[in-house]
């Protein structure tokens, strides 16, 4: 499978993560207007709600398999600022792979502010994409971060990709929670 | 808000499958997709982006351009360089008695991809001065970092100054001791450098710096 095709999988899967992200946000926002919208809601996290760390966990894989396969097989050679979300985004694997495995919840507030350093991290490396100028005012020849390796449907950069990830996570990681216990029988 | 009695129980394997199927799905749809592109679009590039370049053999580097420090090229002769355009057409540039100005682009680099169509746009006002030539050197070309291939992209901005390929290994680039992209070498008619300047810079920079390629005295 050629690179071209890779990279057209892997926007793909972000845009799907960008659609949930943006749907849970309008599931909590509408839920606060129409009961409607709430009960849907409600409905999305019941079924999601025990299985989101293991999703979260599964996102966070992806996205190192991604990372690790634009670095090692493509060779796009990871930036500065790469590597940071490369720091944010692979711890994430284990932890939350162990944590969805051992159903340990009170991950979620640590995990949740792992997701978001490196979200913010990606979204100052879209800024430096889109205007190389907050950086410095030339290209290093070795591997400048405002250099886009790749762009899909005029706006997904790999950092656009990471930051689809992170926001997936953390979405997942807000509507994380046990699965409903039985209801203990009475005794007699 | 929904009682825990009446939460509806979750059925946890079907939301794996339906995860699994829309990752299949997106696999196929990007199999197809790029398929289909890869038989429609034309890699194919007219001619060599690089080109093999000879510098002059009693021609001395020019030490690289530090930030923050004395450039300790001034006052000396720039290299010659031969080479071809991106049109295929022999070149050299160095020491041939006219003033110049060398600025070095790389296709990928965002800066060199905002600085050209700037000049492109500032050259329709003010043209180059007669005696003062611009001419550009095409470095570090990599297919892989996009915007490629650079003939492409300084055609489709309108830039009409003559363009060296640089070599695989950037050897002009080196030669005159490249640090970062945009990259402007200023020599006068003696072919003395007069001044050097990188990263992207304004166009009131860049007059100072065809003037300075006229008079021989860098700009204050």
């Amino acid at each position: 499978m050629d690179t071209e095709t890779v990279t057209l999988f892997l926007a793909l899967l972000a845009v799907m993560a960008q659609v949930a992200v943006v749907s849970a946000v309008v599931l909590v926002v509408g839920g606060r207007f129409s009961p409607s919208v709430r009960v849907v809601g409600q409905r999305v996290v019941a079924e999601i709600g025990p299985q989101a760390l293991g999703l979260a966990a599964v996102v966070a894989l992806v996205c190192m398999s991604g990372s690790l396969y634009f670095s090692q097989v493509a060779h796009f050679l990871p930036c500065r600022l790469c590597w940071y979300q490369r720091v944010a985004m692979y711890p994430l694997v284990v932890i939350l792979g162990v944590s969805a495995i051992t159903r340990f919840h009170r991950i979620r507030p640590f995990a949740a502010v792992l997701a978001g350093l490196g979200a913010c991290v990606s979204i100052f490396h879209i800024l430096v994409e889109r205007y190389p100028n907050l950086e410095t005012s030339s290209c290093d020849p070795a591997n400048p971060c405002s250099l886009i390796w790749v762009e899909k449907f005029g706006y997904l950069t790999i950092p656009t990709m990471a930051l689809s990830g992170f926001a997936l996570i953390l979405v997942l990681l807000a509507v994380a929670r046990p699965a409903a216990q039985p209801l203990a029988q009475e005794a007699p | 808000m929904t009682s825990p009695e009446n939460a509806p129980a979750s059925r946890g394997p079907v939301v794996w499958y339906a995860a699994l199927a829309v990752v299949m799905l997106l696999g196929v749809v990007a199999v197809v997709a790029a398929r289909s592109s890869s038989n429609t679009v034309s890699n194919k590039v007219a001619t060599a982006q690089t080109s093999k370049v000879k510098t002059g053999s009693s021609s001395k580097a020019l030490p690289q351009l530090m930030d923050g420090k004395a450039d300790a090229a001034i006052g000396q002769i720039i290299p010659a360089v031969s080479g071809k355009t991106l049109d295929g057409d022999a070149i050299t540039i160095g020491p041939d008695g006219t003033s110049k100005v060398v600025v070095f682009v790389a296709h990928w680099c965002p800066h060199c991809q905002a600085e050209v169509p700037k000049i492109v746009g500032h050259l329709k006002d003010s043209p180059m001065p007669v005696g003062v030539k611009l001419l550009t050197v095409s470095t570090n070309v990599v297919k892989e970092r996009g915007n490629y291939p650079p003939k492409a992209w300084l055609d489709r901005v309108g830039w009409t100054a003559p363009v060296m390929a640089d070599s695989t290994d950037n050897a002009a680039a080196t030669a005159y001791g490249l640090t970062s992209f945009p990259y402007f070498v200023v020599a006068d008619a003696e072919g003395k450098v007069v001044t050097r300047v990188t990263g992207e810079i304004s166009m009131d920079t860049f007059d100072q710096l065809v003037k300075a390629a006229e008079t021989g005295k860098a700009p204050s």
